[in-house]
């Protein structure tokens, strides 16, 4: 059976992934770029990229044991992300494309979250609360496009995460240490207010902001707080102001499946209170496997292969890369 | 004193419940914690949210601004009850055509009168906007609202409905600008000008992700 390539290098991962014509996937292998100090630099991340993208996608055609012939198009992150990273994907895929003569596919990053969610968790028509280090949007399909219904003023959950993490000197990625710190408060205090430690709560109907709350919590910790209490406190507040928009999303669209997709996604915090928040209404929540969460190529790919089945290729000339390139840009016109 | 008769709607905060108080036509608005939240928080947003509301139609209640007048209110159990606003959605009203351009108009000037007595609304979606059969229109919800906003929060009130107008109701392209047109109708001498108001919007939206 055909398959489809996805190459993913939005940001710091380069990963390649595949899926099959009938919507089977095959995970994907990636390598993330970690920054020696400081946030991400983009075009330090493209080097990154460019020097190992030929062996990723030369291991992940052997391990996968994928006969060349049998690919029937490359997709690839056409947008939104760091114009250098974007560019190495691109280029990347299209002499993949030119190479094994199939079509390219330029895809929507944000859109391949949905899809990727879709196909995981079988759920039809959902609100997706898009939670990842660059971007927090709500989004849902209207009227033959995906809408971005609510998101963040400022900056991303998941950068915001990042950088109180530096303040820590917590490497990057910092949300997953943050969530253990969290955990680990929560464990030795079973009882304990969060009038204690009180932080910003920054909802605008349904945008939210995140950049005052981390300049509250790195005072939180000059003020005398644990680091742990600040973590858990930061948690409570920022993964509530997502779902409490995402709730008014739910609301607001009468729609009753709540998916989540972006790095994020991966907190067990946010995903419980999905839950907690969708029982309460009817609704259900889902979420896919962590590895299909954060930026991978298989949801590149598996968005591809729905554009295909409409035939929705990109001609060469149509293919330069967009990095400002908004959820709503392309008509969905696949089910 | 109070007689239920039915669920209006279960929005993200409250369940808003439609009754008779003291024989008048009323609505019972009834914020039931959320689980999801941790129970202090809950607490606080529920206490914020109710005193705000409180504050903001009390301060319209002399106004030219139609909006539910405030009947009662219990700030530790959660719920506020206020007078019936006839008509439907705002959101309803633009899906079915009822309204359209004129009433987008007509809203911009609203939310002009609404900034000009220091009040911002913190949630101005289609779905806080009433219209009746006259085609006036009200405003309700002001849960998110703040009184002597900072000219950020005016300008935050005209980028969430840019949002809604683009997610919601994309049929009327170019509904944003005749909504300004609108906001920039009043010539009253109130500080921050429209001109200023829409000056932040402006950078507003030109922050947000990936604006067009």
């Amino acid at each position: 059976m055909g398959v489809i390539l996805g190459i993913e290098s939005t940001a710091h991962t380069f990963s390649i992934g595949g899926v099959l014509a009938d919507g089977e996937t095959i995970p994907s292998s990636s390598a993330l770029y970690r920054p020696k100090d400081g946030g991400i630099h983009p075009r330090e991340a493209a080097d990154h990229h460019s020097l190992i993208s030929g062996d990723k996608i030369k291991d992940f055609i052997e391990e996968n044991n994928i006969p060349l012939e049998q690919i029937d198009a490359i997709a690839f992150s056409q947008g939104p992300g760091l114009g250098p990273c974007l560019r190495v994907g691109a280029s990347v895929a299209r002499s993949l494309s030119d190479k094994l003569g199939v079509p390219l596919i330029g895809v929507n990053h944000c859109v391949a979250h949905i899809e990727i969610g879709r196909l995981q968790t079988g759920c039809d028509d959902p609100v997706l609360l898009y939670v990842s280090g660059g971007n927090t949007q709500v989004i849902a399909r209207k009227g033959g496009r995906y809408r971005v219904i609510g998101e963040t003023l400022d900056i991303g959950i998941g950068n915001m995460l990042d950088k109180f993490a530096r303040t820590q000197g917590i490497p990057f990625p910092g949300g997953p240490k943050i969530e253990k710190l969290a955990l680990e408060w929560e464990r030795k205090n079973p009882v304990t207010s969060l009038d204690n430690i009180i932080l910003p709560y920054a909802v605008h109907g349904m945008d939210l902001s995140f950049s005052g709350i981390l300049t509250a919590a790195v005072q939180k910790i000059s003020d005398g707080h644990t680091l742990e209490e600040v973590c858990w406190s930061l948690q409570e507040h920022v993964f509530s102001s997502c779902i409490e928009v995402a709730e008014r999303a739910l609301a607001h669209t009468g729609k009753k499946e709540l998916l989540l997709g972006g790095g994020v996604a991966c907190n067990e915090r946010i995903r419980k209170m999905s839950e907690l928040m969708c029982n309460d209404r009817g609704a259900i929540a889902y979420w896919p496997e962590k590895q299909y969460c954060v930026d991978n190529g298989t949801m590149i790919a598996e968005l591809g292969r729905r554009m295909l089945e409409h035939n929705l290729e990109t001609k060469l000339e149509d293919s330069a890369i967009d990095p400002s390139m908004r959820t709503d840009h392309a008509e969905v016109v696949w089910t | 004193m109070w007689r239920q008769s039915e669920i209006l709607h279960q929005g993200a905060e409250a369940i808003v419940i439609s009754g008779y108080w003291m024989g008048d036509k009323s609505v019972l608005k009834i914020r039931n914690p959320r689980s999801y939240r941790h129970p202090d928080l809950d607490r606080r947003l529920t206490r914020q949210r109710l005193s705000v509301e409180v504050r903001a139609l009390t301060k319209l209640h002399s106004s030219t601004i139609s909006c539910p007048s405030l009947l009662d209110v219990d700030i530790d159990n959660g719920w506020i009850l206020l007078s019936y606003i006839d008509g439907e959605t705002l959101y309803e009203s633009l899906l079915s055509g009822s309204s359209g351009f004129e009433q987008i108009r007509d809203l911009g000037r609203l939310i002009r009168e609404l900034h000009e007595l220091g009040i911002s609304h913190g949630d101005l979606t289609t779905h806080n906007i009433m219209i009746n059969q006259e085609g006036d229109l009200s405003l309700i919800d002001f849960g998110l609202s703040k009184i002597i906003p900072e000219i950020e929060q005016l300008g935050l009130d005209l980028q969430v409905l840019n949002e809604c107008l683009n997610a919601s109701h994309h049929e009327y392209e170019g509904a944003i600008e005749v909504l300004i047109e609108g906001y920039l109708s009043s010539h009253n001498n109130f500080l921050p000008s429209g001109d200023e108001v829409i000056g932040r919007f402006n950078a507003i939206r030109g922050r947000v992700r990936y604006h067009a």
